[in-house]
């Protein structure tokens, strides 16, 4: 990773509360994580992993995250992963979005770019190659996320620029809001705009006019042109996405850089909604406003339901919601984007908000997001969603039996795992049904990098990423009775269709859960990553941190780290 | 015959793949700012529109005519308005005298380049995903033009009907 190829090289550091900005070599990180996700979230666990921050508090670490293969022919090669401590959750928080700020940033000079500290008045950060200036955002404080671009172009009097940014859900510290990039597609997740938002950092503009060295250009072209080849587009009409609504309205669709896929994003479009009725204007509101679309249509079919049940009513509200009603619905949704009345309590998330309604009302909450990492760190998701349901929105087959099924989501967890520490889409791997394997990674690895880097190699550093991963959530009190689904997930009846066969209950999730925690070599009673794990990856240092801090493993307030 | 890489910006959605092919086929690196073309975006209110950039093969080329040295000449298979390395003084005459914006200095060079059209196997062509950029010869370029327009009415109509 010294020779200079596929690599920018260095991370950049700013300290918001110092306003300092410095560089390290990518190449400390690169060695044992590889890039991407890997090196991220080893950032964070370094950084904001214990004793336990405050996720948004000045102490908590905001990293932006390329890797090696980004802003490279590689398709999918778009994708800039954030990763942080959730406010939504307190666990890890992951989230990714397209479009070219990844890329950029490499051609800028920097792999990586770690927001520490807290800024004492709203700024925004300006990155112009080797230039790095925390200028005032007071002129743009308060603006959405569609006039902030031409706000940030006018006072940087620059055209191209790419950019990240938050809007008034993230100031406002709304524990699901996102940060949006410059397709308008949002690091949706976790609710990583508040953490920006606390760090009063509006936006990220960058502008970068560097290139990525490639060791063999010929092969790599071959490699590259190959993998296109097999990606033949995605049939829009496949996918559930409001990008088949506006089809016929919009002349046209922006994808991700490097990306031959016409995937679900239009720029209305704040995140994928695998199959939730969110109307076009509650769409464009959220994505407007900077908050997760899928968080807010789950709160929004749990609010109505509520409303119908009565547990909650017009005084609570203000107006009267009814299914279908999405004028009112829109309303809500603007105040929760400006915390007003109601829209406050629900501004929280809906766990919070549950626990602050009271009520019984927490007996509505029938799922996490599954399938869309809305709730808690994609790992997480993934895991119960998929253990239960399959992997909703891809062709993955799922047993319909449980046997096999721990098997799956490692299978599926680490494709997504691989691709988000190379640079690339998770979409674009054959958890997807695409045949991006860890041979073509690794393939396309080894001809930029010029040196030998094999699928086996490549699987090690992926097993790092979920490892560091499970030890910073173990660390912040996550254990083995956490990992689980809402009562009320169990009482609901079966939904018909393709999921007739699957057993609904704990203890067919319980067996589930020994032989994932198997799979992963975690201990089977606690949860923890074992000692002997961590040391077969080469993670003995993590190892000796985990025993030293024998951490408490039940959290102060009692509540499960499982919340949305 | 003259061969002409024509673009069709409804088509584009802005994912580059053509530059990251020109500037590994022609630098060995990817480095859209040493691209032979570059994709220009603009964005209205949310919404984003991308067309791509590239030497446009004129018949009376303005960077020939403007070039103080010589440097630029019609050669290639293909006719490309190409740049003789050794002759050019990276004075930018190319650069401004362009209807397009399609000469540029190279960054590390400060030698002027534009298309060449990969002597005849336009690479982002061949791999522009959704068909925004085309290759034929001159003469076939306004048939193609014609047809292409025919498509939008017929989908016009077909809308208006239902």
């Amino acid at each position: 990773m010294k020779n200079g190829y596929l690599y920018a090289g260095k991370i950049l550091w700013v300290d918001l509360t110092r306003r300092t900005v410095w560089t390290t070599p990518t190449a400390v990180y690169a060695e044992r994580f590889l890039g991407g996700r890997g090196i991220g979230t080893r950032i964070v666990w370094e950084k904001a992993g214990f004793p336990p921050v405050d996720p948004m508090g000045p102490d908590n670490v905001l990293s932006f995250d390329s890797g090696p293969l980004s802003g490279t022919m590689m398709p999918g090669s778009g994708r800039c992963h954030v990763t942080s401590k959730s406010p939504l959750t307190d666990l890890l928080g992951v989230a990714s979005f397209g479009g070219s700020f990844a890329p950029e940033l490499k051609y800028a000079g920097y792999d990586h770019l770690v927001i520490t500290g807290q800024a004492a008045e709203p700024v925004y950060l300006a990155i112009d190659n080797e230039e790095v200036t925390i200028r005032s955002a007071a002129n743009l404080w308060g603006l959405d996320t569609h006039e902030t671009p031409k706000a940030l172009r006018n006072d940087l009097n620059a055209e191209e620029i790419e950019w990240a940014c938050i809007g008034p859900a993230g100031e406002k510290l709304i524990r699901f809001a996102t940060i949006i990039g410059n397709t308008r597609d949002s690091a949706g997740a976790t609710g990583l705009g508040a953490v920006m938002g606390s760090k009063k950092l509006k936006a990220i503009a960058v502008q970068g006019t560097g290139g990525l060295r490639i060791a063999r250009p010929e092969r790599f072209y071959e490699v590259c042109a190959r993998t296109l080849d097999s990606l033949k587009v995605i049939d829009p009409d496949r996918t559930v996405s409001i990008q088949k609504l506006r089809r016929d309205k919009g002349p046209q669709m922006t994808v991700c850089f490097g990306c031959p896929s016409l995937c679900p994003r239009l720029f209305e479009e704040g995140n994928y909604v695998p199959g939730m009725l969110l109307s076009e204007e509650l769409a464009l509101c959220s994505n407007k406003n900077g908050y997760d679309a899928s968080s807010l249509g789950a709160m929004m079919s749990w609010v109505t339901e509520l409303f119908e049940q009565g547990i909650i009513n017009e005084k609570d509200v203000g107006f009267p919601l009814t299914r279908g009603n999405d004028e009112a619905l829109l309303k809500l949704a603007e105040m929760i984007a400006r915390r007003e009345g109601f829209g406050d309590v629900l501004a929280e998330g809906r766990i919070r908000a549950a626990r602050a309604i009271g009520r019984g009302s927490e007996r509505h909450v029938f799922r996490l997001d599954a399938g869309n990492s809305g709730a808690v760190s994609d790992e997480f998701v993934e895991f119960y969603g998929h253990f239960a349901e399959g992997v909703e929105g891809t062709r993955l087959p799922f047993p319909k039996e449980d046997v096999g099924k721990a098997e799956t989501i490692v299978h599926a967890e680490d494709a997504i795992g691989r691709a988000e520490i190379v640079g690339g889409c998770k979409w674009h791997t054959e958890f997807n049904g695409l045949p991006i394997t860890a041979e073509v990674h690794a393939e396309v690895l080894s001809t930029g990098l010029g040196k030998k880097i094999t699928a086996r190699e490549l699987a090690i550093y992926q097993q790092r990423l979920h490892q560091i991963e499970r030890t910073f959530n173990c660390q912040g009190g996550l254990r083995r009775e956490y990992d689980t689904l809402p009562d009320q997930y169990f009482a609901a009846p079966v939904p018909e269709g393709r999921f007739e066969d699957i057993a609904k209950d704990r203890s067919h999730m319980e067996a589930m859960k020994d032989r994932y925690y198997k799979l992963r070599g975690w201990d089977p009673t606690t949860g923890v990553p074992a000692r002997a794990t961590l040391e077969s990856f080469d993670l003995k240092d993590v190892a000796d941190i985990l025993d030293k801090r024998k951490v408490n493993p039940v959290r102060k307030d009692g509540a499960s780290p499982r919340t949305q | 015959m003259r061969y002409i890489i024509s673009i069709d910006a409804t088509k584009c959605t802005g994912c580059r793949i053509c530059e990251m092919v020109c500037s590994l086929s022609h630098t060995g690196s990817c480095w859209p700012e040493r691209s032979r073309l570059r994709v220009v975006s603009e964005e209205t209110d949310g919404q984003i529109d991308s067309v791509p950039v590239l030497c446009m093969q004129c018949e009376v080329p303005a960077c020939r005519l403007a070039c103080p040295t010589g440097a630029t000449y019609e050669g290639g298979p293909t006719g490309a308005r190409l740049v003789a390395a050794e002759k050019c003084i990276g004075c930018s005459a190319c650069v401004w005298a362009c209807p397009f914006g399609a000469s540029e200095l190279d960054l590390v060079t400060q030698v002027a380049h534009r298309c060449d059209q990969c002597e005849g196997d336009p690479l982002c062509v061949k791999h522009c995903p959704t068909g925004a950029l085309g290759y034929m010869p001159e003469d076939r370029l306004a048939v193609a033009e014609q047809r292409r327009k025919l498509g939008v009415l017929i989908g016009l109509q077909r809308l208006i009907r239902s």
